[in-house]
């Protein structure tokens, strides 16, 4: 009887994952449907998947802000140091507790205020998913990797399973992909907020996949 | 809409016995609240303007902070050198004419005061001799538009097509200048048939100039990243050359006919006008660009005060 009642709970739990993921499939379903259609203001960029910035990114991490410092760059721009303590490590050689500069386009310098649309902003002490490269000027930057594409908010145990939640980045930029040549309107990476624990998973398997283990 | 329905899938699961079923009316809701989304006329709200914050948006939230935008009902702006390396210049400043056109000739249909916002961005025929986006505090400045083939060395990413770099107050979200640099490494810009749009690997150039101009004048974009903030324009490549009822509600929001009656019509860029870039590196890796005009100005202000003082003691004696 106990047998029979832990199969049946696990039968249920089975079919809760099963309309779960399909609950999921159907609003990404949905979302994809939605994003052929697109608002004009915003900057225009090439969307990448989440293999994409994986595959892309010289580091993937779960960072938390420690602080910003606006200075004009040596090509006339205000860019935004970013200094980020790395939390967990996915991709790249910081390691856990390091601290990383991630540089971003935009800032304030006293009276003077730079914005680009499309490029990421940070909150002090948030917590966020970066997949970051190296800056062209400066090789001990970062930059993140697709504008606000390869920064994602992460809000704290807002998961169902009391997990940390990855939310949806590109904030700011109008995506679009290539089909038959043309350019039609695209999603991000991730289109709904989904469990840290998950995202984490998934770039683990496309890691291990691209290292052919 | 997508909070709603992470709200609803949180609330779902988290009664495991019944949360297939939970499940299904979230979906169900879901679904519905999409498509009433979608329906024609639905007053889903898509544009945010420009801010001076610094810090992200609140989640499905505009930006807070002062918003951005022109102060003076005329500006100009210039394109460097012959333009596009694919395009002729003629067909560049045409495609940038119809392009901001579009946002200078946006009919405010049911505002207090029907009418045009009478903002006008001129283009002008005088070629920018600056290749970079920059902003002189305490100089002359120039608008310009650079189709940029070094796109990397900028450490721009290269997925992008356009980046318009936004200057302002931060007191007072006055817009200073505002500079476009268009991504031409590797990517060749061209004029799409319409409404077949092109279907080889050719980029409509209006279609990207469309949206940047938005930029230019201080409209932004949805702080919702998600599906829903796409509810409510058009598809294909080269749709986004005509605004939509949203993009009008939003310029009208900023620039409200009559929000210039009186004003004088002077394009004149903040500062005074000029061609050419001013100097960045001074040397000592350190440059501050917001500041350079004034510290040639105060350099030779310093000079000066030194060769009058000298002349005076000379004088003295």
């Amino acid at each position: 009887m106990l047998l029979h009642t832990v199969r049946l709970t696990r039968f249920r739990r089975m079919l809760d994952a099963v309309n779960l993921r399909r609950c999921f499939a159907s609003i990404a379903a949905l979302a994809v449907a939605l994003a052929i259609a697109l608002p004009v203001s915003a900057s225009v960029m090439i969307a990448l998947d989440l293999p994409t910035l994986v595959q892309r990114a010289s580091h993937v991490m779960v960072v938390r802000v420690e602080s910003q410092h606006a200075r004009w760059d040596a090509r006339g721009r205000i860019v935004t140091d970013v200094s980020l303590r790395v939390e967990e490590s996915m991709k790249g050689a910081a390691a856990p507790g390091a601290l990383v500069v991630l540089e971003r386009f935009g800032g304030a310098i006293g009276d003077v205020g730079m914005r680009v649309e499309g490029e990421p902003m940070f909150a002090d002490s948030s917590r966020v998913l970066v997949f970051a490269v190296p800056s062209v000027a400066d090789p001990a930057h970062l930059r993140p990797l697709g504008m606000a594409q390869g920064v994602m908010p992460i809000r704290a145990r807002a998961a169902a399973n009391g997990d940390d939640l990855v939310l949806p980045g590109g904030d700011g930029l109008a995506l679009m992909q290539r089909v038959n040549g043309g350019l039609v309107a695209a999603p991000p990476a991730i289109i709904a907020p989904r469990a840290l624990s998950d995202v984490r998973d998934t770039i683990g398997a496309l890691l291990e996949a691209r290292h052919g283990r | 809409m997508a909070a709603e329905a992470e709200s609803l899938q949180r609330r779902a699961t988290s009664r495991m016995p019944y949360a297939g079923l939970a499940t299904h009316v979230a979906l169900a809701f879901a679904f519905v609240v999409a498509l009433l989304a979608l329906a024609p006329g639905a007053p889903a709200r898509a544009w945010c303007r420009m801010t001076t914050s610094q810090t992200p948006a609140p989640a499905g939230m505009c930006p807070t902070g002062i918003r951005l935008e022109w102060t003076k009902p005329c500006s100009r702006y210039h394109i460097f050198g012959a333009g596009s390396h694919t395009l002729p210049i003629a067909t560049v400043r045409d495609v940038f004419e119809l392009s901001f056109s579009q946002w200078e000739t946006i009919e405010c249909g049911g505002a207090t005061v029907p009418g045009m916002p009478n903002l006008e961005a001129h283009l002008s025929a005088e070629a920018s001799q600056c290749d970079r986006s920059e902003y002189v505090t305490a100089g002359a400045n120039v608008s310009t538009v650079v189709f940029v083939d070094d796109w990397a060395a900028r450490d721009y990413d290269p997925s992008a097509y356009a980046v318009t770099t936004v200057w302002h107050s931060t007191r007072t979200g006055e817009i200073f200048d505002v500079d476009m640099e268009i991504n031409e490494d590797g990517r060749v810009y061209t004029e799409c048939p319409s409404p077949a749009g092109c279907a080889d690997m050719r980029v409509d150039l209006q279609n990207v100039i469309t949206h940047e101009a938005g930029h230019y004048f201080g409209i932004a974009h949805t702080s919702v990243v998600s599906a829903t903030m796409f509810s409510m324009a058009s598809s294909g490549e080269i749709g986004k050359r005509i605004l939509e009822a949203d993009d009008i509600e939003g310029f009208c929001n900023v620039y409200p006919p009559g929000h210039f009656d009186g004003a004088t019509c002077d394009d004149t860029p903040r500062g005074g006008a000029t061609l050419t870039c001013g100097e960045v590196d001074d040397g000592c890796g350190c440059s501050a660009p917001g500041a350079k005009g004034s510290t040639a100005r105060l350099g030779l202000a310093l000079l000066g005060v030194a060769v009058a003082s000298l002349l005076r003691r000379r004088a003295r004696r």
